[in-house]
C-alpha cells in the first residue's frame, strides 16, 4: 500500500479527467444518491482520486471567498467581459501558479472506504475479479470493488465483507469452527454451502443468493436467525429478512465474467453496468425504460457499448472516456 | 527571507550585465520607457527574491527574459482587466461610487479571478458565474440562457479543467 505522496506531486492525467468529469456532476445540482455514493466509492478507491478531488473541490471556495465583492453587477459585467490579451496561454497560466493553494485536504472520514478497501485482506478495484483459497479450503470469488477481511481463530471463521460482492464455496467438512460472514446488515452462517453476498452500497441492504446448502441469516437489529434454503435468494436489511424467492441464475453469472439480462430495465443494466466501469455511466431517462435480454461478457464493456447501439435505439454520448451517457439515438 | 550572502552580488553583476539588455527588450514590446524601465526592476526584484543561484545560470539572458515576459503578461491581463471593469462601469446607469481603496482591492480580486477563468469565453464565464456564484443548477442554467443540459455541463467540464491546469499543470 502506498501512502498519500506530498501534495504537489503530480497527479496522472487519467485520474485528473475522472476527477473533473465527476466534479462537475457534482456541482450539476442534479445528482441521484446512487450517482453520490458511487462518487464517494470513487474519491476513497485511492489517495490519488482524492487528492485529485480535493484540488478541484478548492475552486468554488475560491469564488465563495471573493463572492461579496464579485456580486454586483459591475464586478460581474466586467468579470464576464474580459478579453484575454493576445499571449501565450502557457506563460498566462504558470505566472497565476502561486494564487490560492487549496488547504482542505484533510479526509473525510478516518476509516473511509479506501482506507478499509487498502487495509482489507482481500480486495478488487473497479472491474477486477478475483479468486482465492482460504487457509481451510474455502474458496472465495470477488466481484468488482470488493474489501473482504479474513479472520479465522480457534472458535470461528469469520469473513467480514466491508463492501463489494463475494462468492462463497466451502467444502471442508471436517472443520468444525462455524463459517460466518459478517455484512453491515447482517451476519451469515454457512451451513455446507456455496453462496452469493453482495453488499449493497446506500443501506440498500445485503443480497443473498444460496445455490446450495443452506444459510442461517440474522439481520444485526434482529434477534432471530432465519434460514434461506438452496435456491433462493433474499435481501436483508439490519432489522429484518424480505421473504425469500426463486434463485435468479443471472446473480452469479458475474462469476463466469458475464452479466445476464433476461427483459432488464436498460436503466437497471446501466447501474449494474456502472459496477465494473471506470469513471461515470449514466443513463439517460427517456432510454431507461427500454428492455434488452442477452448476455454480456465483462471483460469488454466497449462490446456491450457497441451491442447496446446495434440493438436498441440508443447511441452512446462520451464527453470524456470517463464519462458516458447512454442517450436517444440523434 | 534567508539566502545567501554571495546571492545579491551576483545580481548585482547579472545587473549591471543586462539591465540596459532588459531594458531595451521591454522597451519594444512597451513602446514607452517609464513602464519598460518599471518592468526591469521588477524583474530583478523577482531575481533577488527567487532563490535561483545566478552565477549558475547557464542562460542568463533567457531567465531574465522569461521573468519580465511574466510580468509583462500579468500587466496586460491586470490592463485588459480594468478595461472591462471602466466599461461596466460606465455602462452602469446608477455607478457605486467605490473609494479608491476599495476599487483598487476589487480589481485585485478581480484579477485574482480572471487568472482563475482564464482561457473560458464571455458565455462560459457567464455559465460558470451562474453555477459556482448563484448556485443555479446546470438545468436552471439552460432554462435561463436558452441551451441544453449537455452545453452547460460541457461548459463547466472545460472550466473546471482550466481551472485545475491553471493552477496544477
Amino acid at each position: 500500500m502506498s501512502l498519500p505522496g506530498p501534495e504537489h506531486s503530480p497527479i496522472a492525467p487519467a485520474v485528473r479527467d475522472q476527477a473533473i468529469a465527476w466534479f462537475t456532476l457534482a456541482q450539476s445540482g442534479d445528482m441521484t444518491p446512487d450517482e453520490h455514493h458511487a462518487l464517494q466509492q470513487w474519491r476513497q478507491a485511492a489517495p490519488d482520486h482524492e487528492r485529485a478531488w480535493q484540488r478541484l473541490a478548492g475552486i468554488p471556495l475560491q469564488l465563495q471567498q471573493r463572492a461579496r465583492q464579485l456580486n454586483t453587477p459591475v464586478a460581474r459585467a466586467a468579470l464576464q467581459q474580459t478579453r484575454a490579451p493576445n499571449a501565450n496561454r502557457r506563460q498566462l497560466l504558470k505566472a497565476f501558479v502561486g494564487f490560492g493553494l487549496i488547504g482542505a485536504t484533510a479526509w473525510e472520514s478516518r476509516d473511509s472506504l479506501w482506507l478499509q478497501g487498502a487495509l482489507a485482506d482481500y480486495h478488487t478495484g473497479t472491474g477486477e475479479r478475483r479468486h482465492h483459497t482460504l487457509a481451510d479450503g474455502t474458496q472465495v470469488w470477488l466481484n468488482t470493488r470488493t474489501a473482504l477481511d479474513v479472520r479465522y481463530s480457534a472458535s470461528q471463521r469469520l469473513l467480514v465483507l466491508r463492501q463489494g460482492e463475494l462468492d462463497i464455496l466451502s467444502t471442508n467438512q471436517r472443520d468444525t469452527r462455524p463459517l460466518i460472514v459478517d455484512t453491515a446488515e447482517a451476519r451469515l452462517r454457512a451451513l455446507g454451502t456455496r453462496f452469493n453476498v453482495r453488499s449493497e452500497p446506500n443501506g440498500h441492504g445485503t443480497l443473498l443468493a444460496v445455490s446450495s446448502g443452506q444459510v442461517a441469516a440474522r439481520p444485526v437489529a434482529a434477534g432471530i436467525e432465519q434460514l434461506i434454503p438452496s435456491g433462493q435468494q433474499t435481501r436483508i436489511d439490519q432489522y429484518g429478512v424480505a421473504p425469500p424467492h426463486p434463485l435468479d441464475q443471472s446473480t452469479t453469472a458475474w462469476i463466469d465474467g458475464f452479466i445476464v439480462a433476461q427483459r432488464m430495465r436498460l436503466g437497471d443494466f446501466i447501474a449494474e453496468l456502472s459496477r465494473y466501469h471506470v469513471g461515470i455511466l449514466r443513463c439517460d431517462p427517456a432510454v431507461a425504460n427500454l428492455y434488452l435480454t442477452g448476455s454480456f461478457p465483462l471483460n469488454n464493456i466497449e462490446q456491450i457499448f457497441a451491442l447496446l447501439e446495434k440493438s436498441l435505439p440508443v447511441q452512446l454520448q462520451r464527453r470524456t472516456p470517463y464519462w458516458i451517457t447512454v442517450t436517444t439515438r440523434a | 527571507m534567508d539566502m545567501p550572502k554571495s546571492l545579491p552580488r551576483d545580481v548585482e553583476l547579472l545587473y549591471l550585465e543586462y539591465n540596459g539588455w532588459l531594458r531595451n527588450w521591454l522597451r519594444k514590446r512597451l513602446g514607452e520607457s517609464a513602464d519598460a524601465d518599471d518592468l526591469a526592476q521588477d524583474t530583478f526584484v523577482r531575481v533577488i527574491r527567487s532563490r535561483q543561484s545566478v552565477s549558475e545560470l547557464r542562460q542568463p539572458l533567457a531567465y531574465l527574459a522569461t521573468i519580465a515576459n511574466g510580468l509583462l503578461v500579468n500587466r496586460w491581463r491586470r490592463q485588459a482587466v480594468e478595461r472591462a471593469y471602466a466599461e461596466a462601469l460606465a455602462a452602469q446607469p446608477e455607478a457605486l461610487a467605490l473609494s479608491a481603496e476599495e476599487q483598487y482591492l476589487l480589481i485585485e480580486t478581480l484579477v485574482e479571478v480572471d487568472a482563475l477563468l482564464h482561457g473560458l469565453g464571455p458565455r462560459a464565464r457567464e455559465i460558470f458565474l451562474l453555477s459556482q456564484l448563484d448556485g443555479l443548477t446546470y438545468k436552471q442554467i439552460a432554462v435561463q440562457l436558452g441551451l441544453s443540459v449537455d452545453q452547460v455541463q460541457k461548459s463547466m467540464s472545460k472550466a473546471f479543467a482550466l481551472c485545475y491546469a491553471s493552477q496544477y499543470e
